[in-house]
């Protein structure tokens, strides 16, 4: 429709004026154009093979290499205002087509499995914390956001006391969770964790297996999901 | 996309109640095959005849109503059914045998901010220093 619209418009400039030269081309010249044109439109995202099935769009197809548009050309194009009319139909293209707007509630977009939200801390399926204390993703976090202290626990193992994310200084890199050698931090799904005060978004170690008890459903699916590229 | 057959169609389909309540959230007419309910009482619906990215929505337990406000929230969709409204699950939690419910699961929780339930952040660490109480001895 569009390219209709465009090929009326153009053939309403005076053509006889636009000084094509084509045709008065030696033919050796314009055969060896012709052949380099078609080797370059070998690649599907080479804007040359846009060229070869409308040549109507470039003006290089009816102008001499080398020679500019004349100026009764570029005063055509302006008078006749071609330019916008051609913007303004697709402008009226958009008017009818349905529109992607989601309602955002009740209509939710799309996430990947990889997506990194909310931290959570996960347990093994016997309910023991998965977190050893190692420090590995205190150390990587570039915003310096984790702070842990670890002490033995009263039957020997090695477990965290301390397990604080400040909310507000993570960056959502997930060098955590990549750091992590047993799983136990990970970024979640949720990102519908905004409050009202700054103090509820410094998480310390009950928030964060809470909110691992509580996504542990859907954490367990999507590192599944991902697991051969891991 | 709303259209004058898509709306009629909508009254047929949906009932009046249904369709007022659409139109108070969603804005449209959308009818759906009822995929399931939770624990909430929200109904997930699924229609893939609608346009990309609008064929799964969910209708809340809680609706808006006009004596009370603002019960509905984004984050009352439970882990369940996230990853299946997200698009990220292909097939729902009703018949996602794979779907394994830990027994030391805690209940969903909606983000309760703004509430006296809310999260308020506390040390857990036992404090590294201790109090000293000093011992005056009495004075002649």
């Amino acid at each position: 429709m569009l390219r209709q619209v465009s090929i009326r418009v153009a053939s309403a400039v005076p053509r006889a004026s636009s000084r094509i030269i084509v045709p008065s081309l030696p033919h050796t010249h314009l055969r060896s154009l012709h052949v380099s044109s078609v080797s370059a439109a070998q690649n599907v995202n080479d804007y040359r093979s846009n060229r070869e099935k409308f040549p109507e769009d470039d003006l290089s197809t009816r102008l001499a290499p080398g020679q500019e548009p004349g100026v009764l050309d570029k005063a055509s194009q302006s008078l006749l205002l071609t330019e916008l009319v051609r913007g303004m139909w697709v402008v009226l293209e958009s008017f009818f087509r349905p529109p992607y707007t989601l309602m955002y509630p009740f209509e939710k977009g799309a996430l990947s499995p990889r997506f990194r939200g909310e931290h959570a801390l996960r347990r093994y399926p016997s309910g023991e914390e998965r977190c050893i204390a190692c420090k590995l993703c205190e150390a990587i976090c570039p915003a310096q956001a984790i702070t842990i202290e670890a002490e033995p626990r009263e039957d020997g193992s090695r477990r965290t006391t301390r397990y604080d994310i400040d909310m507000t200084k993570c960056i959502y890199c997930g060098f955590c969770q990549e750091a992590c050698p047993v799983d136990a931090i990970v970024e979640g799904p949720n990102y519908e964790y905004a409050t009202e005060t700054h103090e509820e978004l410094l998480y310390n170690k009950e928030k964060l297996l809470a909110n691992g008890d509580k996504w542990e459903v859907e954490l367990a699916r999507n590192l599944e999901a991902d697991h051969l590229y891991r | 996309m709303s259209s004058l057959p898509r709306t009629i169609n909508g009254i047929l389909k949906l009932g009046p109640s249904r369709f007022m309540r659409q139109l108070n959230n969603i804005g449209d007419t959308k009818v759906g095959t009822l995929i399931g309910t939770d624990q909430f009482g929200n109904r997930y619906f699924e229609n893939n005849d609608e346009s990309y990215g609008r064929s799964r929505w969910v209708e809340f337990g809680k609706e808006d109503s006009f004596f009370s406000r603002a019960e509905m929230n984004a984050t009352q969709v439970p882990a369940e059914w996230h990853g299946w409204l997200h698009r990220m699950l292909q097939e729902p939690p009703t018949k996602d045998e794979t779907m394994v419910v830990p027994k030391w699961g805690v209940a969903y929780t909606e983000n309760l901010t703004g509430s006296p339930k809310a999260y308020k952040t506390y040390n857990t660490t036992r404090p590294k220093l201790q109090a000293w109480e000093p011992k005056a001895a009495p004075r002649a």
